[in-house]
């Protein structure tokens, strides 16, 4: 994956006790297949404004976190007050499409080719 | 049935000219509020009914106890009790769960009435008119006091009933309705004569809760008894405390709509509770049982894995094991169990691992249809391990039947070798014993003239000799030469024997050339010679030589494979035989030479002494030439056996080509079959898998082929047939494509469940579904049933999704192909293509939803009891929850709860932080 093309920002958090939540969801870890990320953030949290949905997880305390699996990545965030992240702003979040899709079915005579009408009528036209 | 009860009649006993006459009274601005129905006025001046005070006064009570003891706290005294506002506040706080501001703490009556103002204002705030005064309530003043508790429970308790956009009251009418519909003798039409006969009530209960109480055995006549068991069992077991007293219910003709109404709120809100309970652990139920079978399915897959991984760890030593006994019986039994490794211990590992991976496919799209994260086997238990592992076994099985093969042709061709070098050396050493000896004598010292010119020729024929049994040596050299290059076990004794022959060969030479320098010189002196005897030495010699020739090749063995090359022995036999006439002729002159020359001795009465040109003896030509004689119908005979064998081993050769010839074509056209099937799905996908699952039993049922095919394969091999050029088929092609059928069928069939599943669970239809399909095959320009990054941006384009030819394009692009293909394969599968299209429709935060359920079953608490999960959910899935939740560690220090958002979280593999 081409990083650059999701601009890199440092961010810093800081709380007061150990009880106080940061304030956001993590998701993925290198053992559920899926890059660390952002899921939530909690309004008025620690988190709030300074994280968002769907951002990316670079490093952690400065270690990478490419090969990190999803506990070691949640021990190294619960048991500090400060805390040093790296982010890929935007890496997941969702896109949804704009406008309505290009039919590839067959058009017209659908009724005819489709597969949905059982016909024995050749189909005519590409099919996976 | 008094007048007073007659005069009740209207509403909240004020008559209606008092009410139109009232003016600037409580009711008119009350009845601006829409959840206010405007019969319900309150005139500050009228009298209350004292029979309906005094029903109020006990139910209102009673509904603000219900509340108060929640914060511990209650009240005796409706009018008194409120007068200091201070529990006004609280109640208000309980049922409202908002803050109010804090309570002035004086005794003085400016601080009294200061709190209930605070009171009233929140109330206010709630888009309720009051006309009541903080005084009114500070004075003790009971008929506006129950007015302000009436309004509060009207906000609070039943503002929230609307059905279907109703007003508050007509709404909780409809609840009652609904609920009642289908029970005999209960039709609820208002809220006083409608509950009169407590069936109502007690349908309410039974509707909600059949275990509580048996509806069929209420009568309509008995409304006490049916009106104390309502209240009895509410207060019992939904924790609802008797508002109502049973007798005067029954005794008024009409009873007060509001006690009515307050108390069937109360129903309204336990039972709503229990329904939403309900609703709740049901949804847990389906999120656990989701992750039950998951995890069920893993420890499937770990044990499926290991067994099969352990069973290749043990096959693959034996297959790379390529050390040879050097015994023919050894490496036979080698190739039997080769065989049974192929034919019984191999297929059904092949299926297992074909299981194997379709399992895994399956497992992952179900986690991520369930949006759980992906599953990872323990290290070494990957698909990549497995396929790796197999490999190898593969790897190692190949051309291991060929080296069993080859082994044997070697060990055939040394046992063979072997008896012919021994033979050829047998009949060498018989010749060349004592030869030496001969040539060493020193005979000619003594000899007269005429014996050394026999002397002289006899050493000439020797040398013929000599030099027609240079070839043989030659062969003997030869043997050795290829037992040692085809490794024979015994070699050292072979090589011994074939140095010794050599070098008395070459002593021989030397001797030979030795002796005839000497007679050389000696033969000038001689010149007496005995011609019959030399004619029968010259005659003798060669052909004593042709007949030790003959003999031996006549019994030479023979090692063929095809019919070709027996024909030819066959051939070459009887031109030998051919010349046998020739051969009895020249017996006959040798033996007429010795004949004559006995007769000359008897005619003239002489002895007859030994033939001074030779040393062979008339017998040893007689008994050669007859032994000649024997040898040939044996050997005839055994030609013709060989014969017949090499036409048995024809006969196999073309039993197996013509099966194979059958066979092979057949999978091959499977082959193709099941590729067009790959490529396209004509039909639903029901009809497909059906399609695949027929062409599945069509191949099972082929089975008995392959069987008969291995049959005649085992005859041949046992044959010792090495090659057969009648099919281009072998054993091992059949095999593997057989295999790869097999599999690939397999595979097929699941990828099809696997999208009939998606299908399912995503809730798309066929047509969308072909849609996808077509958008797919659309860009699959390559047919590799994938898309490259490049195909799969286009495709997207078409599919509606706007992704620009820019750095903001790629940087979307990169999002999604992380999405798709988070393991960097570089490609895009139809499975995560569909996948991708349909989660977006489907996708809502399961977390917080399964968070909010155990939420609703705790009551409102930030953690779960032991009891509340066992009370809620069914017996395996609270167990299962118990012993993976963590223990609750919150601010409240509580004994044996436990953690339930941790563990939503964690089943979704996501975690609060």
């Amino acid at each position: 994956m081409d990083y650059s093309l999701f601009p890199s920002v440092p961010v810093f958090l800081e709380r007061s006790s150990l009880d106080q939540n940061w304030g956001f969801r993590l998701q993925g870890g290198a053992d559920y297949r899926f890059p660390l990320s952002i899921k939530k953030v909690t309004a008025n949290s620690p988190s709030h404004n300074k994280l968002h949905p769907g951002d990316g997880i670079a490093s952690i305390e400065g270690q990478d976190t490419s090969s990190m699996k999803h506990e070691d990545a949640e021990n190294l965030i619960r048991n500090s007050l400060r805390l040093e992240l790296t982010l890929r702003r935007g890496q997941f979040s969702p896109i949804r499409p704009a406008r309505p899709p290009i039919k590839f079915g067959p058009g017209p005579q659908a009724h005819v080719n489709s597969a949905l009408y059982n016909t024995t009528t050749p189909n005519n036209y590409r099919r996976f | 049935m008094s007048a007073y009860h007659y005069e009740s009649n209207e509403h909240n006993g004020i008559s209606s000219k008092q009410q139109r006459a009232g003016s600037g009274g409580y009711s008119q601005q009350n009845s601006v509020d829409e959840y206010m129905v405007p019969e319900e006025e309150w005139e500050r001046e009228a009298v209350l009914d004292p029979a309906w005070e005094r029903q109020q006064k006990k139910t209102f009570t009673a509904w603000c106890n219900s509340h108060l003891r929640k914060v511990g706290t209650s009240i005796e005294n409706i009018e008194e009790d409120f007068q200091n506002g201070l529990k006004l506040m609280l109640l208000l706080e309980v049922i409202s769960n908002e803050q109010l501001p804090k309570p002035d703490r004086g005794r003085m009556r400016f601080h009294k009435i200061a709190n209930v103002n605070k009171a009233l204002d929140f109330i206010a705030s709630k888009g309720v008119k009051l006309m009541v005064g903080a005084e009114e309530i500070v004075d003790g003043n009971l008929k506006m006091t129950l007015g302000m508790i009436w309004t509060i429970i009207l906000r609070f308790a039943i503002q929230d009933i609307s059905v279907e956009e109703m007003s508050a009251k007509e709404g909780l009418l409809l609840w009652c309705q609904r609920k009642t519909s289908p029970y005999k003798n209960v039709n609820v039409q208002n809220f006083h004569t409608s509950f009169k006969d407590g069936l109502a009530f007690c349908a309410l209960i039974h509707r909600h809760r059949p275990d509580l109480l048996d509806y069929n055995k209420l009568t309509k006549d008995d409304p006490l008894t049916n009106l104390n068991l309502a209240f009895d069992i509410a207060e019992k077991h939904l924790d609802i405390p008797k508002m109502l007293d049973a007798e005067e219910i029954n005794n008024s003709i009409k009873a007060d709509e509001k006690v009515v109404m307050t108390y069937v709120s109360s129903y309204y809100h336990a039972f709503s509770t229990t329904q939403k309970a309900e609703q709740a652990a049901s949804r847990i139920c389906k999120v656990l049982s989701i992750n039950q079978e998951n995890e069920q399915m893993m420890v499937e897959y770990e044990g499926l894995a290991s067994d099969l991984l352990e069973w290749i760890k043990e096959k693959r030593p034996w297959l790379e094991n390529r050390a040879t006994d050097n015994t023919l019986d050894g490496t036979q039994a080698k190739l039997g169990d080769f065989r049974d490794y192929c034919r019984s211990q191999k297929p059904p590992k092949l299926s297992q691992k074909a299981k194997l991976e379709t399992d895994f496919n399956t497992l992952q799209t179900r986690l991520r249809l369930s949006n759980r994260p992906a599953f990872t086997p323990t290290e070494g238990k990957l698909i990549a391990d497995i396929v790796e592992a197999w490999k190898g076994l593969e790897l190692a099985e190949k051309g291991f039947e060929d080296w069993l093969l080859r082994e044997l042709r070697r060990l055939e061709r040394l046992d063979h070798l072997v008896k012919k070098f021994q033979h050829k050396c047998d009949i060498h050493e018989e010749w060349s014993n004592g030869k030496i000896d001969l040539l060493q004598s020193t005979d000619l010292k003594q000899c007269s003239l005429n014996d050394l010119r026999a002397l002289s020729r006899r050493h000439l024929a020797f040398e013929s000799d000599l030099a027609a049994h240079q070839d043989r040596v030659e062969q003997i050299a030869a043997i050795a030469q290829e037992l040692n290059v085809l490794g024979y076990e015994q070699i050292t004794n072979v090589n011994q024997r074939c140095q010794k022959l050599c070098n008395e060969w070459d002593e021989l030479g030397d001797l030979t050339q030795k002796r005839r320098l000497a007679l050389t010189e000696a033969e000038k002196i001689v010149e007496l010679i005995d011609s019959l005897f030399l004619e029968y030495a010259k005659k003798a010699a060669p052909y004593l030589n042709w007949l030790d020739g003959a003999r031996e090749d006549l019994i030479d063995m023979f090692f063929i494979h095809t019919l070709d090359e027996i024909c030819g022995l066959i051939e070459a036999h009887n031109q030998f035989k051919a010349t046998l006439g020739e051969a009895d002729a020249e017996y006959k002159n040798i033996i007429r030479l010795v004949e004559d020359a006995q007769q000359k001795c008897r005619d003239n009465n002489l002895d007859l002494s030994p033939n001074p040109y030779t040393n062979i003896q008339p017998d040893e030509i007689t008994s050669k030439w007859n032994e000649v004689q024997t040898l040939v119908p044996q050997r005839d005979q055994d030609l013709q056996s060989e014969y017949a064998k090499q036409q048995q081993n024809e006969r196999f050769r073309i039993q197996f080509a013509q099966k194979a010839n059958v066979v092979g074509p057949w999978i091959e056209r499977q082959h193709e079959q099941l590729q067009q099937l790959t490529f396209q799905v004509v039909g639903t996908l029901e009809q497909h898998q059906k399609k695949l699952e027929t062409m599945e039993l069509n191949v099972t049922q082929y089975r008995p082929h392959i069987d008969e095919l291995e049959k005649y394969n085992q005859q041949i091999q046992e044959c010792m047939i090495f090659e057969n050029r009648h099919t281009p088929y072998t054993m091992e092609v059949v095999r593997v494509a057989w295999e790869q059928l097999h599999t690939q069928l397999t595979r097929q069939i699941a990828e099809i469940k696997n999208q009939i599943y998606t299908l399912e669970k995503k809730g798309i239809s066929e047509e969308q579904m072909n849609e996808f399909r077509a958008a797919f095959a659309h860009f699959d320009k390559s047919r590799s049933r994938r898309l490259d990054p490049k195909e799969f941006r286009s495709c997207l384009i078409a599919c509606g999704y706007n992704i620009r030819e820019d750095r903001q394009g790629d940087a979307d692009f990169q999002r999604i192909m992380a999405n798709v293909d988070p393991t960097h394969t570089g490609f895009v599968t139809f499975e995560s293509f569909l996948d991708f299209m349909t989660r977006e429709c489907s996708e809502e935060d399961s977390v917080d939803q399964l968070t909010l359920a155990f939420k609703t079953l705790s009551a409102d608490k930030p953690y779960i009891t032991a009891e509340e999960l066992k009370r809620e959910l069914p017996a395996n899935q609270a167990e299962w929850c118990i012993q993976r939740m963590k223990p609750y560690t919150g601010v409240e220090d509580v004994p044996g709860a436990y953690d339930y958002k941790t563990f939503s979280s964690a089943l979704y593999g996501e975690s609060d932080l």
